[in-house]
């Protein structure tokens, strides 16, 4: 038998004994970091004078773990200035800059790694993201065809599909859509992009069928709930959209609240005052009734 | 009776229905590298530039560990956070040993001998029907706390642990190369940069499976594999991330018609706490006549890659281990031909190859 190997034991034991018995500040930073201690490894890193390139890819780490992407973005930026061929730190560079709205920047730093490595299906989706953000859809579109990789390939189609949707070619889209529910059956939001796209071209009957399919998978769905209640509507089916609206009223009030600015770029179907009166007389009825059996039981 | 019905006061003199386009689920399973939160709509912040940056020299190379043919490259990979090991129920100091498998249990073992001794346990075991086996429940299976000697009488066990230390001796004499008979190293950590054969069983194995494990790969999280390999039916299999004997991951290749298009299946699987798991498997057409195919495998976070021939041919992401050793495996003993073998370690201190050999 054989004694088991000790890197788990020896280098990442215990605690502050262990960062502090450890000579290389960048050691010590990372043993703390790896304990969670953040704060910690970033004072040490912060007392190292001159700063190697693992230095700041680290201090962008902890950055992110403590949620301070503005700080990490600037830690991986040095890293990269410092390390122009450094991957991992220019990949994170363009994840932070992805998620703090800073598009372009991020799409800069995403096609410098897939240029050095274009087999990284994950980023190019990151890229793909920020390529929609831009309304670039045509780059979109062709980055997500791009993906190769079985991971990759429900999130790839769904982009695919949101490209096209924005493309205005709905029959592809839609195909794409249906492609992504064979492979993960409870993707809501691709039922959702579904009946947006159903209600720009306001076929009724294809905004009922998606509206169905995502409150069975989910009753309290904001989409769904809307598709149902204004086909309902539309459909003079006042029973119908008053449950419906009910539910959306009593779980979603903000999402349903009307504004005064139309957007440009969403499907916006308003219902009038006349309607929701509707809604509440109809309410009001079936309280009523309700009330009423059990006093008849009663005499 | 009042039954008036009231919405949300906002709602009385109208509602708005939305649809916008989202895409939120490109980020529901968010790279590696990112925290798990949606990307942000905010307004654009400003990034401090106050990190001055520091042009420095790459970091100093590590030491080449003792192998055949080894070479070290210094390198300016990043730093690879190691995380702090997760708590194992089957104790730490359990690494690569040799395992005896409950379920193998040869038929021999009287039962009932194990409820006889079971009272004499402590901690007693959870009970388990008698009907169940061992392959039926399998994560009750525990590889090394207690063995089936805990069952049998002292004088057996001892009679037991002489014939295993025999044998354990026996098996390191033949596979390490100069070692003499009666070694004492028996429970010696192997030392780094050399092959160290093991015998793993999976339940509801009927065989074991003869591994070889890299020594001093086990600390390190991604690397990189790669080797030629003139494909053949027996085919060749190598494992990864691999914390035990019991606890591995493992991809595989083989030759599954030759003429007139060469084809190969890939396949990988897990093996956890000894149960594998599902085999994932592909078919390769290889787009020319049958010769030695270069063979690389990435292993990056949860993401591995696998290239034939220089072109990726399979793709797949597993995050339950997270570091561990590389080597290779055989069913039935038959050890792959291989050559041009050499991994790639990306460790902290910067990158380092190994250029090495099964033999």
């Amino acid at each position: 038998m054989t004694a088991p190997h000790g890197f788990r034991t020896s280098a990442y034991g215990s605690g502050a004994a262990a960062a502090a018995g450890v000579s290389d500040p960048l050691q010590a930073a990372l043993t703390l970091h790896s304990q969670g201690r953040f704060q910690e490894a970033l004072d040490i890193l912060s007392g190292l004078g001159d700063a190697p390139t693992d230095a700041y890819v680290l201090r962008g780490d902890i950055f992110v773990e403590l949620g301070r992407l503005p700080d990490a973005a600037g830690s991986y930026y040095s890293a990269t200035v410092s390390a122009p061929g450094n991957l991992y730190a220019r990949m994170h560079l363009g994840s932070c800059l992805r998620r703090l709205g800073r598009w372009q920047e991020a799409v800069d730093a995403f096609q410098i790694v897939l240029k050095a490595d274009p087999h990284r299906d994950p980023i190019r989706l990151e890229l793909g993201d920020c390529l929609l953000r831009l309304n670039r859809l045509e780059q979109a579109l062709n980055c997500f065809d791009q993906c190769w990789s079985d991971a990759a390939q429900r999130q790839a189609v769904f982009g695919k599909g949101v490209a096209l949707q924005l493309l205005r070619r709905f029959d592809e889209a839609e195909i794409a859509y249906e492609r992504v529910l064979a492979l993960d059956g409870k993707a809501e939001e691709a039922l959702a992009n579904l009946i947006a796209m159903s209600m720009e071209i306001f076929d009724l009957e294809r905004v009922w069928r998606y509206a169905r399919r995502l409150v069975e998978i989910n009753p309290r769905s904001v989409p769904g709930l809307q598709g149902l209640t204004l086909v309902a509507v539309e459909r003079g089916d006042m029973e119908t959209a008053a449950r419906h609206f009910s539910t959306l009223a009593e779980h979603a009030t903000e999402s349903v609240r009307p504004t005064p600015d139309a957007s440009d770029d969403t499907i916006e179907y308003r219902l009038n005052r006349k309607t929701i009166d509707d809604f509440k007389e109809f309410m009001r009825r079936q309280a009523a009734q309700l009330a009423a059996r059990p006093a008849e039981r009663r005499y | 009776m009042d039954n008036s019905v009231t919405f949300d006061p906002s709602l009385d003199y109208g509602a708005t229905f939305r649809f916008p386009v989202t895409w939120s689920y490109l980020s529901g399973a968010p790279s590696q590298w990112v925290a798990p939160n949606p990307a942000s709509t905010a307004p654009p912040q400003a990034i401090p530039k106050s990190a001055r940056p520091i042009p420095m020299p790459a970091p100093a190379p590590k030491p080449v560990e003792p192998v055949a043919a080894a070479m070290e490259v210094a390198t300016t990979k990043p730093t690879e956070v190691q995380r702090p090991p997760e708590p194992r129920t089957s104790g730490p100091d359990a690494k690569w040993e040799m395992v005896i498998p409950k379920m193998a249990r040869p038929a021999t073992v009287a039962r009932p001998q194990r409820s006889l001794e079971r009272t004499a346990q402590p901690p007693p075991a959870p009970p388990v029907a008698e009907t169940v086996t061992a392959a039926e429940t399998p994560t009750e299976i525990s590889f090394y706390a207690g063995s089936e000697a805990s069952f049998v009488p002292r004088r057996w066990k001892m009679l037991i642990l002489c014939a295993a230390v025999v044998v354990v001796g026996g098996v390191i004499a033949l596979v390490r190369p100069g070692g003499g008979a009666g070694s004492v190293s028996d429970t010696a950590p192997a030392a780094a940069g050399t092959w160290s054969r093991r015998t793993a069983y999976v339940v509801g194995g009927k065989e074991p499976r003869e591994i070889l494990i890299y020594s001093g790969s086990e600390d390190v999280k991604n690397y990189r594999i790669e080797f030629a390999w003139v494909p053949d039916t027996r085919g060749v299999g190598w494992l990864f991330r691999g914390t035990d004997s019991a606890n591995y991951y493992a991809a595989n290749l083989r030759l599954i018609q030759a003429d007139p298009n060469p084809s190969l299946s890939a396949e990988h699987f897990t093996v956890v706490k000894g149960v594998e798991g599902t085999h994932s498997r592909k078919v390769i057409t290889l787009g020319r006549t049958l010769g030695q195919v270069l063979v690389r495998m990435d292993a990056n976070g949860p993401a591995f890659t696998l290239y034939l021939q220089g072109s990726p041919a399979d793709y797949w992401t597993d995050e339950r281990f997270e570091t561990g050793s590389l080597g290779f495996y055989a069913e039935r003993g038959e050890r792959p031909a291989l050559q041009a073998l050499r991994f790639t370690f990306f460790r902290k201190s910067g990158l380092q190859t190994v250029v090495t050999s099964l033999q």
